[in-house]
């Protein structure tokens, strides 16, 4: 599991298979409000990048935040 | 336990009943920002711990309305943020202090669970710079801090917790977040809230008994660097320079932990002689040999061993800690002793003692009392005198250096005495209670009050052992109580303290000493202590034997008992 995925997992309380790219917060109601500053932050913490806000607003599902990170310098399979 | 790992438990919450864990506790949490990532690590803690948690937080920025009525349940926790870069009220409303505090004594009225309250800490920054005196915030955050203070001195329920130091471990930059201050109102960084929420349940842990109280430790590696069976006992890295100064001061860090009362043990796969070499030789060994409770050096699996410590030490594998620098080990303990909490070790030893000392939450203590203080030192001292009688069953006294204090009549000492005569069983010939009010009367109207400390080379047991004579004529006195706490069985204090009793009545013009024995369930220990004195037997009467010495012929010829037990004791008088 990559860290990226283990982030959501762990975070949404979802199994690692519900982690694929076209999670969103309009098919997983654990992704509310609250849980999407967590993954923000987590994913911040685990990669050492920052997001602005507007970056992290625009994750819109889970293939998002992958190309995200990648454009950080982050290895999102990693 | 890392912030996200905790934040999985935490997501499983909703799935788990308050009957799917050993025990639960209701907690309430007011807070004037948002707190639902706090909240979110409460739970997650709460349930890694075994406590199913009954949250209650207070609606959001909800609390000046009613502070006291968001309160109460088992802990209440109240966390108000102020920081430069938002307005607040505790700025821009200067009774708002005043408010608040009034709110929290209120509370604290009502509640017979305890309070913590975070202190507001101080700014890094502000726009007054230094002009500290001169800045509102500063002002506030001061007359909040000092009336925190003086509730808390009034009220044994409201607990002071220190946010500065909590702020001071990770810093301004990175302890707040002020992406999430303006965006949601969070006010801190994840890494600072997980902090936070382990600092406060800390305190639920004190008031439900389960704080820990006692760190098991590895030695190679964590006490010390290298491995000392190959290195050897000066080999090994302890004292100036790197590494060995980082080792000497985690060894140090602990001493500190034992001296406010945490227990610590060894559980280390070595030979235990090249330990002891290091506790012998090794000028740099920080912690003596006595400072450990219980002792495993050994080859055997650490959780058989750590078994054995929490049984020696009469406490519960769920009060342990366990500290190894090898991953192996702690996996080890981790899988056979699920109750035990085994941390993982930072790699390199300067981050040692920092590592230990951001773990004592788990050892929060509501308050210490200076019987805790002590406590991590005697199970140490009982330990080595242990070690000693076991490798000289027949030497072992010369070896203690028993020294016995024999004191007369001493007032300061009588509410001491009183509670030896209500609490002790065994070595107790007469077993009379006395309150300290009789024992005061009994010494006005003429009876001797021996009290008799009793210390080694180990370590001080206090007063363990009182005589009380008391005249029944001119020539003849009675002794009315002889007893000893059966902590200092088999040192041959009673015979050197009879001795000393007796001489003193003769001096007194006293000739005759009479006694009595009456035999209880539990006072066998004490039972052939007369003849073996010098006294003898004249009658028996149901359960008790009275016995009779006289005091011209005692001081002539003493039993063999006496003279033994006074060839290897110093007396004080």
């Amino acid at each position: 599991m990559s860290k990226l995925t283990r982030i959501f997992a762990s975070v949404l309380g979802v199994p690692e298979e519900r982690v694929t790219p076209e999670l969103s917060p309009e098919n997983e109601s654990a992704w509310d409000s609250l849980n999407a500053i967590i993954l923000v932050t987590e994913i911040e913490n685990a990669y050492a990048i920052r997001f602005t806000y507007d970056e992290a607003m625009g994750v819109k599902n889970f293939g998002d935040a992958m190309k995200l990170v990648e454009s950080k310098g982050g290895n999102p399979n990693a | 336990m890392t912030p996200l790992s905790c934040l999985e438990l935490a997501a499983r919450f909703e799935s788990l009943s308050e009957s799917d864990l050993p025990k639960s506790a209701s907690i309430s949490l007011v807070t004037n920002f948002t707190d639902t990532i706090l909240q979110k690590f409460l739970i997650g803690l709460s349930l890694s711990h075994g406590i199913y948690p009954k949250l209650r937080p207070a609606p959001y920025k909800q609390y000046h309305f009613d502070l006291a009525g968001h309160g109460g349940g088992d802990i209440t926790y109240v966390v108000f943020d102020l920081n430069p870069y938002v307005t607040s009220e505790f700025v821009s409303d200067p009774a708002h202090v005043e408010e608040v505090l009034a709110g929290l004594r209120e509370l604290a009225e009502r509640s017979s669970g305890p309070i913590v309250v975070a202190t507001l800490p101080s700014h890094p920054s502000g726009a007054y710079g230094q002009l500290l005196s001169d800045d509102p915030a500063v002002r506030a955050a001061r007359a909040f801090n000092e009336g925190l203070d003086a509730l808390a001195s009034r009220r044994k329920n409201v607990i002071v917790f220190d946010m500065e130091r909590l702020f001071q471990r990770f810093g301004e930059h990175s302890g707040r977040d002020l992406r999430s201050l303006y965006a949601f109102d969070v006010p801190y960084t994840n890494d600072l809230t997980f902090a936070l929420a382990k600092e406060l349940l800390g305190y639920l842990f004190a008031l439900s008994g389960m704080s820990k109280k006692c760190i098991v430790l590895d030695l190679d590696n964590t006490l010390w660097g290298g491995i000392v069976g190959e290195a050897g006992a000066g080999g090994i890295a302890l004292g100036p320079g790197y590494p060995g100064y980082a080792y000497e001061n985690f060894q140090d860090a602990l001493k500190r932990c034992l001296e406010r009362g945490i227990l610590l043990a060894i559980a280390s796969k070595n030979n235990p002689a090249d330990v002891d070499e290091v506790f012998e030789k090794n000028p740099h060994m920080r912690l003596a040999k006595e400072d450990f409770g219980a002792i495993r050096i050994n080859w055997e699996p650490k959780s058989g061993n750590i078994t054995e410590i929490a049984k020696e030490l009469n406490i519960g594998l769920d009060s342990m800690v366990f500290l190894d620098d090898d991953a192996a080990s702690r996996e080890e303990v981790k899988a056979m002793l699920p109750e035990v909490f085994v941390p993982d070790m930072p790699s390199q030893p300067e981050e040692y003692a920092r590592h230990l000392f951001d773990h004592l939450y788990l050892f929060t203590q509501l308050r210490l009392t200076a019987e805790d203080k002590e406590k991590g030192k005697m199970y140490g001292q009982e330990r080595a005198r242990r070690t000693v009688i076991a490798s000289d069953p027949a030497g072992y006294l010369d070896k203690l250096g028993v020294e016995v204090r024999i004191s007369h009549n001493e007032p300061s000492q009588l509410s001491r005495l009183s509670q030896l005569s209500q609490k002790t069983n065994q070595f107790n010939l007469t077993t009379r209670r006395y309150s300290e009010a009789e024992l005061e009367g009994m010494a006005e109207s003429g009876a001797h009050i021996f009290g008799v400390d009793v210390r080694d080379k180990f370590g001080n047991y206090g007063l363990v052992l009182l005589a009380i004579a008391k005249p029944r004529s001119k020539k003849e006195v009675e002794l009315d109580t002889f007893l000893m706490s059966c902590r200092v069985f088999s040192r041959g204090a009673e015979y050197a303290v009879i001795n000393h009793v007796l001489e003193k009545l003769r001096a007194a013009g006293y000739a005759t000493v009479m006694a009595r024995s009456i035999e209880t369930a539990k006072n066998r220990p004490s039972r052939e202590f007369l003849p073996r004195a010098g006294f003898q037997k004249v009658g028996e009467e149901d359960a008790t034997t009275t016995y009779r010495l006289e005091l011209s012929t005692y001081a002539k010829k003493k039993t063999p008992e006496l003279s033994e037990a006074l060839s290897h004791l110093t007396v004080h008088v």
